[in-house]
């Protein structure tokens, strides 16, 4: 006699709400039109490579600040495994996790941060949705270039406080700053309120995060999970 | 929820999967998952589900609703 037990471990909810299952098997490197979420449903170890080489990470299911869900960009996928873009110094680095120990979804949704434009657009299939005018670091702070990726989503306790209703932590960190405001000196996109007002959209005056009206950052917060793409040249 | 830990279960994604050989009449197997909620911004209600099968036998499942509390949320910590 053979007999078997399976437990599903999650609710049929969640799943729906991060199910993609007929694009799962086809995950890959992002596109303009589509990128590739892993979202992490069980600790796991990044590697240098698939399977082997220097651990670069371990990764727990919730995200570091706030315990909120961790989702990943995939760079690229083989076999089983899905190199991801990691939310830790330095800047770009990636490693190699099981995919068994994610769900996999697609996102159609992407940011995109115009430094020298100082505009934020929000994309869905590689059209802008909107867009909006910002605050990016100042030249002594400046808000680092390259593809990075939504990590975190807090709302904000305080909505009328410096950071506006919502901070969208990205796994971009700052180049001059280690540790700010209690923090090891990570790049958001955040709202405006109390003292932020006093730099107007369009100014180059933050210490490296990307202040947007709180309009606007609800708008990402409600699209730009963890792990949208965002790019920022 | 996330696993936290399973011990014994094959995971794959969202299920976790434990494979016995054999189990006698009127016995029982227990299995232990820990899970861990995600903090939220808002109540969520979820759907734990349960299923046993096996060559002799019809297949058996249970379900368990829970819901999902927001914690405090924690601001700052960026570079503002």
């Amino acid at each position: 006699m053979r007999r078997a037990v399976a437990i599903a471990g999650a609710a049929a909810a969640v799943a729906a709400a991060l199910a993609a299952p007929a694009h799962a098997a086809s995950a890959g490197p992002p596109t303009w039109r589509e990128a590739w979420i892993a979202r992490v449903v069980a600790p796991v170890v990044a590697h240098r490579r698939p399977g082997r080489g220097r651990i670069v990470a371990r990764i727990q299911t919730q995200a570091p600040w706030n315990g909120g869900p961790v989702g990943l960009l995939v760079l690229a996928a083989r076999g089983r495994w899905l190199k991801v873009l990691l939310p830790q110094r330095p800047n770009g680095t990636s490693g190699w996790i099981a995919r068994t120990r994610t769900v996999v979804r697609a996102t159609r949704w992407r940011i995109t941060i115009s430094l020298a434009g100082r505009r934020v657009r929000l994309l869905r299939n590689g059209k802008t949705m909107a867009s909006s005018s910002a605050v990016i670091g100042k030249p002594s702070t400046p808000t680092p270039r390259g593809r990075f990726a939504v990590a975190e989503r807090v709302p904000q306790p305080d909505p009328h406080g410096f950071l506006g209703p919502w901070a969208l932590l990205l796994t971009a960190h700052s180049d001059v700053l280690y540790d700010f405001g209690g923090g090891p000196g990570t790049i958001a996109i955040h709202g405006r309120d109390g003292a932020s007002l006093l730099d107007p959209l369009g100014s180059a005056a933050s210490h490296g995060c990307i202040r947007v009206p709180n309009g606007f950052v609800r708008l990402l917060a409600r699209h730009a999970v963890e792990g949208t793409p965002v790019d920022i040249d | 929820l996330t696993f936290s830990s399973a011990p014994g279960a094959v995971l794959r994604g969202r299920t976790a999967c434990w494979r016995i050989a054999k189990l006698a009449g009127h016995h029982a197997r227990s299995f232990t998952i820990h899970a861990r909620a995600d903090n939220v911004s808002r109540v969520r209600r979820i759907r734990n589900r349960a299923t046993a099968k096996g060559s002799n036998t019809r297949r058996v499942a249970a379900r368990a609703r829970i819901a999902i509390i927001p914690a405090a949320p924690r601001g700052g910590g960026v570079t503002g």
